[in-house]
């Protein structure tokens, strides 16, 4: 496994610095990814999932700021490069997707030159061989008449089609792995479905892995080899994919399964977490998920679980696997 | 039990320009003679891609705005005709809930006038103790205690919001709940208290249901039948574990995951097939032949499970 691996994320804490207390939005969280692995990051909104995927690039907005921690991709800390090398390693060894038009296309120019530049300034092609290289992708990424769609502006695209178009960016420069944060979630589940079946045929036929963040089980059950749970800032579970939906460990992990129709113990009702979740600049203490949990012991009130190894390649951060 | 609601034939269509440039006006058809009718104390799941005419159904038929075409029978009234203030007085029999909880309460008011409006509507604005009691009594149908009778919107989390717009369209003890992705935009975890809040409001208060999603699972676990739309038109419609189990209509196996539209001859809906002869799902059916472009597909079949699709005629 260890030679094998393409990304270390080594404790890792992100948080946000200046008000009056700081929000802890990514906590002690450590992970890696193999090569050619599919890892799928999941939690709900604020556990703190798009946070971890800035850290790795760091592209952390301020007032945020990395407090701690060492990102292992191909054997060098990303935390000790200078902005320009960590240029040439966002879009060029990294590629990213993101739900959100933060690194997303510019609405003023035409989609095949946003592809033709970052093919210009990682690759260092000529213009010509960047224009062919573009048309070609955005075949590959199964858009029709790719030769006129180069031409063509983001609004003139559905967003499906947009988001192919992204996917033919990060893919450009052949990077070892793909961040996508939540790439399908405004999109409608036939749509979803396509876009799915591109990521999947993509790195089916390359080495390349895959970081997939969402907030949706059913995706990380067809797309992830492993899966790790965020609550609160922090990774609570770790797992293969099949052991995780066959027994989840955290009883946060056992929450989200039961409260989706597909995946619930329940039969005429969906066992559902009790309470919500708290606010992160005011987290309960000990194990934060403790005033929600069914098996909350005492130490869990006071104390903080460790990650710990619970059974063979399955990690969960709790005291009922503690002994 | 009885036909609580009756929809026939129900039209809405909107004229619109694609382009702010563009001089020609098109026709969408959002709601395109859609009939069916709901039982006393039923659930009916609507599933359908964005854009199918969904929330424009809902919003005909809940008189939020006209329909151009068709009847919608309430109660025994013809509910679109009726004179207004017949309306008026039917209006408490009906509830709304819509997606996103924070547009849909006026931000402005405290929890207890907007629990109160639809009652107040009924009651008068004199009845202060008894609005009072029954806004209070509202609260605890959602699992909510009295201290939220004075909060605003904003100081509340989007479960809670939540709770308060079923808590207001409930207060009045409707016969009929319209629920427009009432559970979209929440997360799973909150999404699953909501939907068993439902699910034990409807055993308590038996009204019958209209239950909107594009989450298919979420409308399988809760209705008693599903209607499927695509562009306007229902596609396919049955028992809920029906349409799951052996879906018919091609569009319906796409969405539920049967078959993989991957080589769908076009994966996006296209607006350009509307008004034309045919299947309006022509263009991206992976099973359409030459009939398909020049018959329109009628809803039927074998008992209550129908489909529009030519291939599945019986
Ligand atoms: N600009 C910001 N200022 C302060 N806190 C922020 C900011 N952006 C995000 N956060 C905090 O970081 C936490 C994690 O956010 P994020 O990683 O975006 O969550 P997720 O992607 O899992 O929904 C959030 O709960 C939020 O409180
Ligand atoms: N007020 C309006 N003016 C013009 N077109 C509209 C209006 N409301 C809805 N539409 C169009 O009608 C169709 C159906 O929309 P809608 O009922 O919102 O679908 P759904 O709720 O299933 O997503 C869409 O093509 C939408 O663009
Ligand atoms: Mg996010
Ligand atoms: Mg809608």
């Amino acid at each position: 496994m260890e030679d094998n691996r393409l990304l270390s994320v080594e404790d890792l804490s992100t948080f946000f610095v200046g008000g009056e207390r700081p929000v802890k939005a990514v906590q002690n969280v450590t992970f890696g990814i193999g090569r050619g692995e599919a890892f799928g990051l999941v939690g709900e909104s604020g556990c703190g999932k798009t946070m971890t995927a800035l850290s790795i690039m760091r592209l952390v907005p301020i007032p945020g700021r990395i407090m701690n921690g060492r990102i292992i991709f191909e054997h060098r800390n990303l935390m000790d490069l200078s902005q320009q090398e960590m240029q040439q390693v966002r879009g060029g060894r990294i590629g990213m997707i993101f739900q959100e038009p933060l690194t997303s296309l510019n609405p003023v120019l035409r989609i095949g030159d946003q592809i033709s530049e970052t093919l210009i300034t990682h690759r260092g092609v000529t213009a010509r061989q960047a224009r062919e290289t573009s048309v070609e992708l955005l075949g590959k990424v199964g858009l029709d008449h790719p030769d006129k769609r180069y031409f063509q502006y983001p609004h003139q695209l559905s967003g499906g089609q947009r988001q192919r178009v992204l996917i033919a960016i990060a893919v450009s420069c052949n990077p070892s792995m793909i961040i996508a944060d939540e790439p399908t979630t405004a999109l409608d589940v036939t749509i979803e479905d396509q876009i799915l079946r591109l990521l999947e045929s993509l790195i089916a036929h390359s080495d390349m892995s895959l970081l997939f963040i969402t907030h949706n089980l059913h995706i990380i059950k067809r797309i992830a080899n492993r899966v790790g749970v965020m609550y609160t800032g922090r990774m609570v579970e770790q797992s293969a994919v099949e052991g995780f939906f066959r027994e989840p460990l955290h009883p946060y992990s056992r929450g989200l399964l039961d409260s989706i129709p597909e995946f619930t113990s329940g039969t005429k009702r969906l066992n559902a977490i009790p309470g919500s979740v708290p606010r992160l600049s005011e987290l309960p203490s000990g194990c934060s998920f403790h005033p929600r949990c069914p098996h909350v012991m005492d130490r869990c009130r006071s104390e903080e679980p460790m990650m710990t190894e619970a059974k063979e390649e399955r990690w969960v951060r709790c005291f009922l696997y503690q002994n | 039990m009885g036909t609580l609601l009756s929809v026939s034939e129900l039209e809405r269509f909107y004229e619109i320009r694609r382009t702010v440039f563009s001089l020609k006006k098109e026709t969408v058809r959002a709601v395109d003679g859609v009939s069916f009718d709901l039982e006393d104390a039923q659930t009916l799941g609507i599933v359908g891609e964005s854009g199918s005419g969904k929330s424009t159904l809902a919003r005909c038929i809940s008189f939020l705005e006209p329909a151009d075409r068709g009847d919608v029978t309430f109660m025994g009234r013809d509910w679109l005709r009726v004179p207004s203030k017949e309306r008026k007085t039917l209006r408490p029999q009906m509830g709304i809930i819509f997606q996103d909880p924070y547009s849909s309460l006026n931000p402005r008011k405290r929890v207890a006038r907007i629990i109160s409006e639809p009652l107040e509507a009924r009651e008068g604005s004199s009845q202060r103790e008894l609005l009072r009691s029954k806004a209070i009594e509202a609260l605890e149908d959602v699992g909510l205690g009295e201290d939220f009778l004075d909060k605003y919107p904003h100081e509340m989390s989007g479960g809670q919001r939540q709770r308060i717009a079923i808590a207001r369209a409930l207060s009045t003890r409707p016969r009929f709940l319209i629920a427009d992705e009432p559970v979209s935009s929440l997360d799973v975890s909150v999404q699953a208290q909501i939907i068993n809040l439902f699910l034990d409001l409807k055993e308590r208060l038996s009204f019958a249901m209209l239950f909107i999603s594009h989450d298919l699972n979420i409308v399988r676990f809760i209705s008693d039948h599903v209607m499927v739309m695509y562009r306007g038109k229902i596609m396919e419609m049955g028992p809920a574990e029906d349409i799951f189990q052996t879906p018919f209509h091609p569009y319906t196996r796409m969405l539920t995951g049967r078959e993989s539209n991957g080589d769908a001859p076009s994966a996006e809906p296209v607006l350009e097939h509307q008004g034309r002869p045919g299947c309006v799902f022509f263009s991206r059916c992976p099973e359409r032949n030459k009939h398909c472009q020049t018959e329109v597909p009628r809803l039927s079949g074998p008992g209550s499970h129908r489909a529009a699709c030519l291939q599945y005629a019986p």
